[in-house]
């Protein structure tokens, strides 16, 4: 058996839990074979699920020990891991929530929730800046074409339906879960790195609209330029936010 | 002949305050586990970098996947080289086994039979390793669950002629040399005295956990008294070998792995002494 063939066929044993009969091998202490190949395969869904735990722990505390190992251990079998960043994993496990809807009422919600703490987690692992201090009105006589400016680089914009920020690091607090429950609008917010952590802002949909648009690739003068249109006073507001909110790292003005 | 006895711990992130605020004088160096800190530019790696201004560091990784048949992934390597060029760790290790198939990553150590086409592919795989990051590399050998009997080498055999001829290092596991042992019958010292003192880099101690039916690698206790016999056994051979102190579940203060800092460097300290007074010769 060359060794592509003994790894094909091993890890499709790990997976079924069957077909071990390709190996001839003494299984650690008194274990039977079948037992020795589940400690291996009872490994996996542990170390995902512990992953999905550290990333998705406010969800935890809301659905419960039950709710939540059970929806992991679903959601891992329906997403085997590909990347070697045990990090990485659990990125669709929000829109998997939003198919639950016949088994949880608040699954909007429940996604919403996963979706913050997918990108806090995202936002927690990117490099800290220092945000631009002050920002000067002088720039704002300039003409759109010639300002630039730089955003955050761990800047991350997110709409949601329900302020589940609020519940982010709580322990049970059933009052809050009920008062964000009761709060569904639009809570468009963003997050970026802090000194010592993440700072979640609340932002403008406008804003959130703007952000969306750099995020999915267009540079910044040419989206500003295509947004703000010749509207001097939209251009205005969205600067002066995001610098007044703190997400900018600079402005500059070219001749 | 001095005395240099090193020994470190496991950084982990729940002890990242306690260093920060005492500095302890005791860890020589601390080990990473690399991919907690690789993909990452956040506070974790920040924190690495504050602890790497005072300490020598490790960088211990777990999914190379160096024994894949398909060879380890370009990017994972990229990654890997710009986390080594950040750190500069004084070693940089992983594990002699493979960690999935096609696109499936498995996150295990899996083990794989000791046949002379596997030492090939060893051998290969980590001369292109050590092209790409341009440096040596150290190996440790596993805990394994099942020994295939198709195999044409001992593990001990195996590691030894990995090493050889790839050029790489062993990171020896002393616990893991003792948990085969126990769960496949034979004695320790088997692998420990074939092992050649040229070829180790490093060397892990850790605690398993006794299931009734097997030794399980889970380190998550304290180093057992049997492992401890076998550092005493070695301590004199390998005294200047950095060694690590390993603890990754229900880990507890971190005093209580300085205790097992001291009491490595005591054996180590004790056994060389001995040695020197019976006038052997390393």
């Amino acid at each position: 058996m060359s060794t592509f063939e003994f790894q094909k066929l091993f890890s499709r044993a790990f997976k079924t839990g069957t077909d071990l009969n390709e190996f001839d091998f003494t299984p650690a202490g008194s274990l039977q074979p079948k037992e020795a190949l589940e400690v291996y395969r009872q490994g996996y869904p542990a170390r995902l699920f512990e992953a999905l735990g550290e990333t998705y722990e406010t969800l935890w505390k809301v659905l419960g020990d039950e709710d939540f190992e059970a929806l992991c251990l679903d959601y891992i079998s329906l997403h085997p891991s590909s990347s070697p960043n045990l990090t990485d994993y659990g990125e669709d496990f929000s829109k998997y929530l939003l198919q639950k809807k016949e088994i949880f009422e608040e699954s909007v919600l429940l996604s919403d929730l996963a979706h913050f703490e997918w990108e806090f987690k995202e936002c927690f692992h990117s490099a800290f800046e220092s945000p631009l201090v002050e920002l000067s009105s002088a720039i704002f006589s300039e003409p759109i074409e010639n300002i630039n400016f730089e955003l955050l680089i761990s800047l991350r914009a997110i709409p949601l339906e329900y302020p589940v920020y609020r519940l982010h690091g709580i322990d049970g607090d059933v009052q809050r879960f009920l008062e964000v429950r009761g709060a569904r609008s639009d809570h468009p917010i963003s997050l970026v790195r802090s000194e010592n952590g993440v700072r979640t802002v609340p932002i403008t949909s406008k804003l959130l609209e703007f952000l969306s648009i750099l995020k999915s690739g267009s540079f910044t003068l040419e989206c500003l330029t295509s947004y703000c249109a010749e509207n001097s006073e939209l251009t205005v507001s969205l600067i002066s936010e995001l610098a007044h909110k703190s997400l900018l790292k600079k402005v500059t003005v070219t001749a | 002949m001095s005395l240099s006895a090193r020994v470190g711990v496991g950084l982990r992130p729940t002890h990242y305050s306690k260093i920060l605020e005492v500095w302890p004088k005791e860890v020589d160096h601390f080990e990473v586990i690399s991919e907690n800190y690789m993909f990452s530019q956040g506070r974790p790696l920040e924190t690495l970098l504050k602890i790497r201004e005072h300490y020598p560091i490790f960088a211990h990784g777990v999914s190379m996947s160096v024994m894949s048949a398909v060879g380890p992934s370009d990017d994972y390597l990229k990654a890997l080289k710009s986390f080594y060029n950040l750190i500069k760790p004084e070693i940089t290790s992983d594990h002699l086994c493979w960690t999935g198939h096609a696109h499936d990553n498995l996150h295990d150590l899996l083990p794989f039979p000791f046949t002379n086409e596997f030492l090939d592919l060893a051998v290969r795989n980590i001369s292109k390793v050590q092209d790409v990051l341009g440096r040596s590399m150290a190996f440790e050998n596993l805990s394994a669950y099942m020994a295939f009997k198709n195999s044409d080498f001992t593990e001990w055999e195996f590691l030894k002629e990995v090493c050889l001829r790839s050029g790489a290092k062993l990171l020896f596991d002393l616990n893991n040399a003792w948990v085969n042992a126990v769960n496949f019958g034979y004695d320790p010292l088997l692998c420990v005295n074939s092992i050649p003192k040229k070829i180790v880099a490093q060397i892990h101690l850790g605690g398993p956990t006794d299931t009734g039916k097997f030794l399980f690698d889970t380190h998550s206790t304290k180093i057992p008294d049997e492992v401890w016999g076998i550092l005493h056994q070695t301590a004199a051979r390998f005294h200047d070998i950095p060694i690590i102190i390993e603890w990754d579940s229900d880990i507890p203060e971190f005093d209580v792995l300085l205790g097992e800092v001291k009491k490595a460097r005591s054996i180590i300290e004790s056994e060389f002494i001995k040695a020197g007074e019976a006038n052997v010769h390393f």
